[in-house]
């Protein structure tokens, strides 16, 4: 250490958010994207009629049982979710055959039900916001387990570089409000600065949180080390340690009996939690005596920690209304944080404040990576590395949002009768991705960041036009009807289509500047010469 | 209410950068008085506070924590574009 302790902060807050940015970059992206998962999974699916009906949850629930009994009589396991506001806006259900006589696993189905008459309801395959979503934690083409490993490999970095900034950002306090707009790298670091101090919070919430839920992974052996390596003692842990205590529903008895009427247990749900305030309802060996109910809520606090009743399905009689359960303090800490994290008990207002913090977040890596670049030119420009930096950045930053865009170009103009069509939808962002990155290794480095944020521009800024030609879910019936879930997608992709037009346009006036700064000289002399 | 936390958040950081000679500077103000600074300094924390009650008011204590945090974010973040960019911005004109 022959450094000073600020010294060797700021160099691993240089490299290392450098090297992992561009991970981080797609970690937050994807994750900020998570906030709207439940908005966009609704604009991708224009199938489903523009305004919602409304019904009661123990009217849809008892169409959804009646749907499983005709379907699958004999089943392990029914699970019907009831219509229940914006984390569940669709009557669902799964169902589990029981296991083969060879031990190998049920048939299993799950879909969408029609609300009103409970019949199936078929929408376009698409992987939805919910996929997106997924993608922040599991990355895509990779075993989730290798997905998970990277990403909290890169999140532990993350909480690296985020401590490390405010220590070498001594003056955090005394900038606090500091934003410089003009030449120079300054205002890049201002820019850096800004975004991570302002949403500090948030950022160190939901970087210590991503690797609380992660930590079931990378550290399996201290699970391992109390609970088993095998498949079967793990099984025993998720149960104890998420399910509220091992799984007690015992098997089927061999014996029909009838499942008690669904209403009363209902009543009594509605009596404890108040009206529409079921998650699902999942019922264990439906028509056979030992039939079990089990009733989850829906939640909206911070703290995760769900309610659950569990009745006899053959009496009706309540078992469990899980008032014995111990919440030890650390696991009330860990739900709290990990509730804060999915912010699912956030409403309208909460969600846009969720969704600009993680725009902070991603903007503030993006700053970080190109301050790399705008405090290196002057001494590095020319070098192989320095371009690779250059050119990794503009396909991250620029590219990806061209990607995410394509996502949804994709789920308009596919067949909807394309097989596997959620895959290729995928795959479309994925291309357009690799193909920004080809743009960007083969143009000059000045000239591609301006034809790549025209491309996002243009990407985002006709996804209302592509929408209003495909499909007639666009802003004019979406507004008209008053679906501001549904109009806010195409106006959001309209407003980042108009910002990247506005950033496209100032650089492109400033490279001309900046050209004919060059070139007066040279003129002039022409000129003097004539 | 929200309405009313966003602006007692920003009211908070404005007496803030009213403390701070960098920002009365760029708004065409003379330098502050120590005296000064201790007044601003503590009206900031006492809107911020008077934000936090706001949001409970709206949300709750649980959510209304939580919104807070997002408010301080989003008005801090108003502030800075201003003072970046309109730094002597009147109200109302002279």
């Amino acid at each position: 250490m022959k450094e000073g302790f600020r010294q060797s902060m700021s160099w691993l807050h240089t490299w290392g958010g450098l090297l992992l940015g561009w991970v981080l970059f797609f970690v937050f992206l994807t994750g900020t994207v998570g906030y709207v998962e439940a908005e966009l999974d609704r604009w991708m699916r224009p199938e489903k009629p523009l305004v919602a009906a409304e019904v009661a949850q123990a009217d849809a629930l008892a169409l959804g049982v009646a749907y499983l009994e005709r379907t699958m009589p004999q089943a392990k396991r029914w699970l019907v979710g009831p219509p229940g506001g914006r984390e569940q806006p669709e009557l669902r259900y799964f169902a589990e055959a029981p296991a083969k006589p060879d031990g190998a696993r049920g048939k299993r189905i799950n879909g969408y039900l029609d609300r009103q008459t409970g019949e199936k309801a078929e929408y376009r395959d698409t992987g939805g916001g919910r996929l997106l979503y997924r993608m922040h934690y599991q990355l895509h083409y990779l075993p989730r387990i290798a997905g998970e490993w990277i990403v909290g490999f890169c999140t532990m970095v993350m909480f690296a570089a985020l401590v490390t900034g405010v220590i070498i950002h001594a003056r955090i306090f005394k900038d606090f409000f500091t934003f410089r707009p003009g030449a120079g790298h300054r205002n890049w670091l201002d820019a850096h600065n800004l975004l991570g101090v302002l949403s500090l919070p948030f950022h160190l919430m939901i970087t210590y949180s991503g690797l609380m839920f992660l930590c079931y992974v990378y550290m399996a052996p201290v699970i391992a080390a109390e609970y088993g390596w095998s498949k079967k003692e793990g099984r025993v842990f998720v149960e104890e340690m998420f399910l509220g205590g091992a799984d007690t529903v015992p098997g089927p008895a061999g014996v029909a009996a009838p499942l008690t009427p669904l209403a009363p247990l209902l009543a009594e749900v509605q009596h404890r939690w108040g009206p529409e305030s079921i998650r699902f309802v999942d019922i264990r060996n439906p028509g056979d005596a030992n039939a079990v109910i089990i009733v989850r809520n829906a939640r909206h606090m911070p703290s995760r920690d769900e309610g659950r009743l569990v009745f006899n399905g053959v009496t009706g009689g309540l078992i469990d209304d899980g008032g014995a359960r111990a919440n030890p303090a650390p696991q009330v800490l860990s739900a709290t944080l990990l509730g804060l994290h999915e912010g699912l008990f956030a409403g309208p207002v909460l969600r846009w404040l969720y969704f600009l913090a993680g725009l902070m977040g991603t903007a503030m890596i993006g700053s970080g990576l190109i301050l790399w670049t705008k405090k290196r030119r002057a001494r590095l420009e020319g070098r192989f590395g320095f371009a690779l930096v250059e050119r990794l950045n503009l396909a991250t930053v620029c590219g990806l949002p061209v990607g995410t865009a394509a996502y949804l170009w994709a789920n308009r103009l596919l067949p909807v009768d394309l097989g596997s069509r959620a895959a290729w939808e995928a795959d479309a962002l994925f291309l357009a991705w690799a193909a920004m990155a080809v743009h960007a290794g083969l143009r000059p480095a000045a000239r591609a960041w301006v034809e790549q944020c025209g491309i996002a521009a243009a990407a985002f800024g006709l996804i209302p036009l592509v929408n209003a030609l495909t499909t007639d879910r666009h802003l004019g019936a979406s507004l008209a009807a008053g679906q501001w879930d549904l109009a806010a997608v195409d106006l959001t992709c309209l407003v980042f289509g108009l910002g990247f037009l506005a950033v496209a346009w100032r650089i492109h006036r400033r490279d001309r500047g900046a050209v004919a700064d060059r070139e007066m000289p040279s003129t002039t002399i022409q000129e003097a010469a004539e | 209410m929200i309405v009313l936390a966003f602006f007692l958040s920003f009211a908070a950081w404005t007496a803030m950068a009213f403390a701070m000679n960098r920002h009365r500077r760029d708004m065409g103000w003379v330098r502050v008085t120590p005296a000064q600074r201790t007044v601003l300094r503590t009206a900031g924390g006492c809107l911020l506070a008077a934000s936090l009650w706001a949001c409970a008011g709206h949300w709750g204590w649980s959510v209304g924590t939580v919104a807070w945090f997002g408010v301080m974010t989003i008005s801090a973040l108003a502030l800075v574009l201003a003072l970046a960019f309109r730094p002597r911005a009147r109200p109302l004109p002279d």
